[in-house]
């Protein structure tokens, strides 16, 4: 077991590692991309591929982290039924998805990331969500392996209790689902209506 | 464009804001239904001294609370009838009369896991008040508890009362037989319960005395108080004597706006009272305690008392022989030894479960403990002399014995093998408290969906932002 506990904290410390680097090399695109030094224009080029390689490894490593915390660490039933643990499954499964969705995005985008403003703010949306909710996810783990964390005191100031389990309303749920799904089905429709125009154009 | 993209960054940054708001976004953790009521705080803190001499154990007890609550478990004259206000309420009584409360339990190490866990080995599943209360009508058919105790409700009981597989093991039917208890309680297997009560026993002078084993029992002997109510004429027994009180009856409007003090007629007691006279011209609003305080006897009057509140405290003194004489209901202290107590304070007109209670601590007679009672030279301790210990008390929620023993909570093991404390886990009061009231309010329904709308929502944006600008290009 405590082998087994070790496998979590290792590969929560190679995603926090991993993902911090990635938020790091992205904030340091923003600072030298918009520099005319030819030196910094380099970097900034570094720094982007960088923080594509380390995105990818540190949500390898969250996902596995997340396996080996499920299976390896509590027994399964003090897992499910801690307000504590089910709130970082919480916040670590939106983590994946912001750090996933910035590696697809980044995927399919390729280094025109940063040339389109659209697409440059959601990726940046993207980094600040999944580093806020790494550096949460971490905390509460702190928490739960009763060793604290330095966000400790910041919590206690703003009387967050990270015992009460994270839930939404049911009609905000239902909301948010239903809002997305309508949206996201117009926005491929618009996509593809525009191919269409496109096409009936040339 | 841009601004969609601004606009998708912001509604991401409100749904993780929406979902960290946790306790104000989450349903209401009041819920009636399944007797779920929180207190607004989770921790409060009591002063502990302790002293003795030859004859004596003295304890000296102070804790805070804005509102002293006295009164308590009233009828009220209303529309000719005498109403009842009072009876044990879900939280806070809403008019204020229910009273305040010290109560500990005490172990000598005959009560095992007593020492590691404390109170949480008398609390169980089942138990009158919690979400799963055994029905009354269960009770009453239960082969012992129904039919030899004649209880009704399941209460505080021991895990070596019942015949479980394993030391912890603690269903409240599966009872060891009539023998078995009898000889656990000879051999002085069961906690001495103190339990002092700011109206029920205090104006006179005295504590309650129960004990816990199969179930939470009061020491043989009279307590001290008793029903004023007559159920064949649907009346109460008792009213106030005029000539040494001054009044029949208190008036309902006084007590709801708390104008009785201390020092005035708040209570009943067999030397203030006269037999109910249903000839006087009652007017609505008339009120006559519930409980008829009476002069203890036997080992259930054992503990005086002298309990008062000042400055936004209370201050309670609790006296009682250092060997009663009653080795069936009360544990002997003994110079040199240590013990093991856990205390608990009922405030803010709750009553039942909805208490603070602390770790277990150690109380040592003239041996050094967490609690020390220092060795007198004269008869009354001069409390000033003495330094307090402050004890942290935490709401304990519905967190039980047969909780804390299961897979369920990640500390189990250690308590099945009774080599640590709660504490050494949840290093503080209100990290226990906190705990508490997650495993008490948790919603699991909800909870899956939460992920699922977060998940969706930074999927499903990131794509419309995608989609939107191929449309563009």
């Amino acid at each position: 077991m405590e082998l087994r506990g070790m496998l979590h904290t290792i590969l929560s410390e190679l995603h926090i590692g991993m993902l911090v680097l990635a938020t790091g090399m992205i904030i340091l695109w923003l600072i030298a991309a918009r520099s005319r030094r030819e030196q910094m224009r380099t970097l900034a080029i570094i720094a982007d591929r960088t923080a594509y390689v380390a995105a990818i490894a540190g949500l390898s490593a969250l996902v596995l982290a997340a396996l080996a915390g499920l299976y390896t660490t509590w027994e399964w039933e003090a897992v499910q039924s801690t307000v504590l643990t089910r709130n970082k499954i919480m916040i670590s499964a939106l983590s994946m998805a912001f750090w996933g969705m910035l590696v697809y995005v980044r995927a399919r985008q390729g280094e025109y990331v940063w040339q389109r403003p659209a697409i440059t703010g959601l990726y940046l949306a993207l980094t600040l969500g999944g580093f806020a909710t790494i550096v949460l996810a971490g905390s509460l783990g702190g928490v739960a392996s009763l060793k604290g964390t330095i966000l400790d005191p910041f919590f206690d100031a703003l009387k967050l209790n990270r015992y009460v389990m994270l839930v939404l309303p049911q009609p905000i749920n239902y909301s948010l689902i239903v809002v997305t799904l309508v949206v996201t089905a117009w926005s491929f429709w618009v996509a593809r209506s525009g191919k269409a125009d496109r096409g009936k154009a040339r | 464009m841009l601004r969609l993209c601004k606009v998708m960054a912001v509604a991401m940054g409100l749904l993780l804001a929406l979902i960290l708001a946790g306790p104000g976004m989450s349903q209401s953790p009041d819920d009636d239904d399944n007797v779920i009521w929180i207190p607004e705080q989770l921790t409060t803190q009591l002063a502990v001294q302790a002293a003795y001499d030859d004859e004596n154990v003295y304890f000296y007890l102070q804790w805070p609370t804005d509102t002293p609550h006295f009164y308590h478990d009233y009828l009220v004259y209303e529309d000719g009838q005498w109403v009842r206000y009072g009876a044990s309420p879900v939280g806070s009584q809403e008019f204020g009369v229910y009273e305040d409360r010290v109560t500990f339990l005490v172990d000598d190490g005959s009560v095992y896991g007593f020492k590691n866990q404390g109170c949480y080995v008398t609390c169980h599943d089942g138990l009158r008040f919690m979400s799963d209360a055994v029905g009354k009508d269960e009770v009453q058919r239960h082969a012992y508890l129904g039919e030899i105790l004649e209880r009704t409700d399941v209460r505080k009981y021991l895990p070596q009362s019942r015949a479980g597989e394993n030391w912890y093991d603690a269903p409240w039917d599966i009872v060891e037989s009539e023998q078995t208890l009898s000889d656990y309680r000879a051999n002085g297997v069961f906690l001495d319960f103190w339990h002092w009560r700011a109206h029920r026993g205090n104006p006179i002078g005295y504590a309650d005395d129960q004990y816990v084993m199969e179930f939470r029992s009061s020491d043989e002997g009279k307590g001290p108080y008793t029903t004023n109510w007559d159920n064949d004429l649907n009346q109460p027994k008792f009213m106030f004597n005029p000539q040494l009180t001054g009044q029949y009856a208190l008036r309902w409007d006084k007590v709801v706006a708390r104008e009785y003090t201390q020092d005035d007629y708040y209570y009943l007691s067999e030397e203030i009272a006269m037999p109910f006279d249903l000839g006087h011209p009652w007017q609505e609003g008339d009120v006559i305690p519930r409980r008829l305080l009476r002069e203890p006897d036997g080992s259930h009057g054992t503990i005086r008392a002298d309990g008062r509140w000042s400055d936004g405290l209370w201050h309670v003194e609790l006296v009682r022989a250092l060997d009663t004489g009653y080795p069936l209901d009360d544990k002997p202290f003994v110079e040199g030894r240590t013990y093991t107590v856990g205390f608990a304070i009922h405030k803010n007109a709750t009553g039942s479960r909805w208490h603070y209670i602390s770790f277990p601590l150690t109380l040592g007679i003239g041996q050094h403990a967490d609690v020390t009672a220092m060795r007198l030279s004269d008869q009354e301790p001069e409390w000033e002399d003495i330094k307090p210990v402050m004890v942290d008390l935490f709401y304990p929620g519905q967190t039980d014995w047969e909780f804390v023993t299961s897979d369920a909570h990640p500390g189990a093991e250690a308590i099945r093998m009774d080599d640590r404390g709660c504490g050494s886990c949840h290093q503080s009061a209100l990290k226990m408290g906190q705990a508490s009231v997650a495993l008490e309010t948790r919603d699991e329904g909800n909870w899956a969906w939460t992920v699922a709308a977060g998940v969706l929502v930074i999927v499903g944006g990131s794509i419309t932002v995608l989609n939107l600008q191929r449309r563009k290009n």
